[in-house]
């Protein structure tokens, strides 16, 4: 059961998106109906769609899914839903319903496809949430994620473009998951350091994003595929502020930093580099390639990145310390718009 | 020498590959072929990190990349070995140039003047430098007359890169006392330098 | 503080040429291709060390350069970081 699941896929997790680059080209010409309801679109690349029902209710939709980067399937299955639950959470919601997607070879053992979703029901499960459905195809590469709908109130919707000078940057989990999953990959990442990333990857932002809603909160996004040094800039750009990232202070799993130095850094982290290029500005005074390596690193299934009130950032950041099973730490603070989105320091 | 062959294989295969030749043979240089940057841009990392040092030739989806030991004159030798040690495919970043003319292009002379010496001053401030640049016939009043250009030969002199001047051309246009860099050559040694060259420049 | 060295950029390969006949036996000069970052002039540039700056300064105040129309940059550093800031060409 347990022979190689990520030998069916070149690239997975979050590393295996469509470049921010790429991206970006095809959405140009692309425009799409609009519609007074719709309160979050496609414009500030957020994480998930939220539409107006009615005075009460705001609608949340997310649809995530990508190939394995873990062999043990019920562990990728539980770590790909953890995923596309997250969006939920970055907008302040609830999940209620989800739909499983399924690519999958058909003439691969049906008991690993099982053991994925299986997993994947596990952390539904957990995160309050039912399957209502799905959707199958057949298809050499394994993937697997879900649509996710979850509800809000409209006081309670967090985007990821409030955030406002002042504020201080909360992260509540560790950076290096493409690091580590290319290290699995490459069957040499060391045993801790892979309990270690598949427990944050494993980990529901739920208490995160319960926390939160104690505390003065302008701005909230998941960190993904675009790695945090891509989901902070999108966060300050939407924002119309400037963040600056305190990359000593930033919580990194085990073992990444000899990996990166020995070359194993996932393309994901150089085409987030050479995307955001333009739009950050590197201040840190040593070893800086490495730390850039490590900021532009894609995460699946990241944790929460909070903008939130400076007043209230010590509260939160030492409730998060005592309740989260992840490392959570302040990275940053928001200031006034300057040149760049983003400076690293 | 030992080569590694990892094109076609995605990261971290290559780096995995390359850390295992290393550590199997020690004190001995590698050759890793690969087809992509970012394999490119991990190998080099990898050299750092055991304290080696890398040299890339070629590109996407034919790189080369060449990793000897600390060992300084093992990376001198290996570098002026490299045409050796690299697949046909994998070296086409050497390249010569070549001028029989002591402008660029046709066209306004005065123009061809100003583009002469922006090309020059663009090759000072690359790091992906010719091997050698070679004057004939009109070309050889660049290394004697013109004062910007022979500024940036000498910069390129300096860097190893080889300035040759047609001892005949010199001759016939009477500046023979007047070369401010590089050598007298012949047509001999050109004619061999640009067949010994993978790609020759003529502008 | 004194940068690096200047840079002239212009507007036309043509004014750049015409700067280099007013230029010659008054100042010396490196012709060089205008770095990519700067947008908005065409592609040659003169290239002036900061010695030159008294001299490079009476020339642009004195309007000897007007009809070229040139913008004066400062430059520090060297190559693929080098980092340009362009003058305020005001009159005395």
């Amino acid at each position: 059961m347990n022979d190689k699941l990520t030998r069916l896929a070149p690239n997975g997790g979050c590393a295996a998106k469509i470049g921010p680059g790429t991206l970006a080209r095809v959405l140009r010409d692309l425009h799409f109906t609009k519609n007074d309801r719709l309160i979050v679109g496609t414009e500030t690349s957020d994480d998930a769609g939220a539409y107006l029902l009615n005075d009460d209710t705001v609608l949340l939709q997310t649809v995530d899914f990508f190939p394995p980067m873990v062999d043990d399937p019920y562990t990728f299955g539980q770590i790909a839903a953890v995923n596309a639950l997250s969006d939920v959470y970055a907008m302040g919601g609830k999940p209620l319903t989800v739909l499983n997607i399924v690519c999958f070879p058909q003439n691969e053992p049906g008991d690993m496809l099982r053991e994925i979703l299986r997993g994947g029901a596990s952390k539904i499960e957990e995160a309050g949430a039912v399957v209502a459905g799905g959707h199958s195809i057949d298809d050499p590469v394994p993937k697997y994620g879900l649509a996710v709908t979850g509800i809000v109130t409209p006081d309670r919707l967090r985007v990821n473009s409030a955030a406002k000078p002042g504020d201080r940057l909360i992260l509540t989990k560790p950076v290096g998951t493409g690091i580590l999953t290319s290290a699995i990959r490459g069957g040499i990442c060391p045993p801790e350091a892979e309990q270690a990333a598949i427990k944050s990857m494993t980990t529901l932002n739920a208490k995160a994003a319960q926390i939160l809603e104690d505390y003065e909160v302008h701005a909230v996004t998941d960190v993904t595929g675009f790695s945090l040094g891509g989901h902070s800039i999108e966060l300050a750009s939407g924002s119309g502020v400037t963040a600056v990232i305190d990359t000593k202070s930033v919580p990194l799993l085990p073992d990444i930093i000899p990996l990166a130095q020995m070359g194993i850094v996932p393309g994901g982290a150089y085409r987030n580099r050479d995307f955001f290029a333009s739009r950050y500005y590197d201040d840190t005074t040593e070893d800086s390639v490495l730390m850039m390596d490590l900021m532009f690193d894609p995460q699946t299934s990241g944790g929460l990145l909070i903008s939130v009130a400076d007043h209230d950032a010590d509260a939160m950041i030492s409730r998060m310390k005592r309740e989260l099973a992840t490392d959570c730490a302040i990275v940053g603070r928001i200031e006034e718009a300057g040149d760049v989105s983003l400076i690293f320091i | 020498m030992n080569t590694v062959n990892a094109l076609g294989l995605a990261c971290p295969t290559p780096v995995i590959m390359a850390k295992k030749e290393i550590e199997e043979h020690p004190g001995e240089a590698v050759t890793v072929l690969v087809d992509n940057e970012v394999a490119r841009h991990n190998l080099e990392k990898l050299a750092a990190s055991l304290g080696m040092s890398a040299a890339a030739s070629g590109q996407e989806p034919n790189i080369a990349v060449l990793i000897v030991p600390p060992d300084s004159d093992e990376a001198v030798r290996a570098g002026q070995t490299e045409c050796e040690l690299m697949p046909a495919s994998a070296m086409s970043d050497d390249y010569v140039v070549f001028f029989g003319k002591d402008i660029v292009g046709e066209g306004d002379r005065e123009l061809g003047t100003n583009l002469v010496r922006m090309f020059f001053y663009s090759l000072t401030e690359t790091d992906k430098l010719p091997t050698a640049i070679m004057f004939m016939n009109a070309g050889v009043k660049l290394p004697t007359l013109d004062d910007q250009v022979v500024e940036h030969l000498k910069v390129l002199a300096s860097r190893g890169v080889r300035i040759l001047s047609c001892g005949a051309c010199l001759d016939f246009y009477k500046l023979k006392d007047q070369l401010k860099v590089g050598e007298v050559s012949n047509m001999y040694e050109i004619a061999q330098t640009i067949i010994n060259s993978p790609k020759e420049v003529t502008l | 503080m004194t940068p690096d060295c200047y840079l002239l950029s212009f507007r036309s390969a043509h004014d750049a040429m015409k700067a280099q006949t007013i230029l010659d036996g008054k100042l010396a000069y490196l012709v060089v291709p205008t770095p990519r970052s700067l947008s908005g002039s065409c592609g040659i540039s003169l290239k002036i060390a900061a010695q030159c700056e008294d001299a490079l300064m009476k020339l642009l105040r004195s309007g000897t350069l007007d009809v070229c129309g040139p913008r004066c940059w400062t430059v520090e550093g060297s190559g693929p970081f080098a980092e340009y800031e362009e003058m305020k060409l005001d009159a005395d």
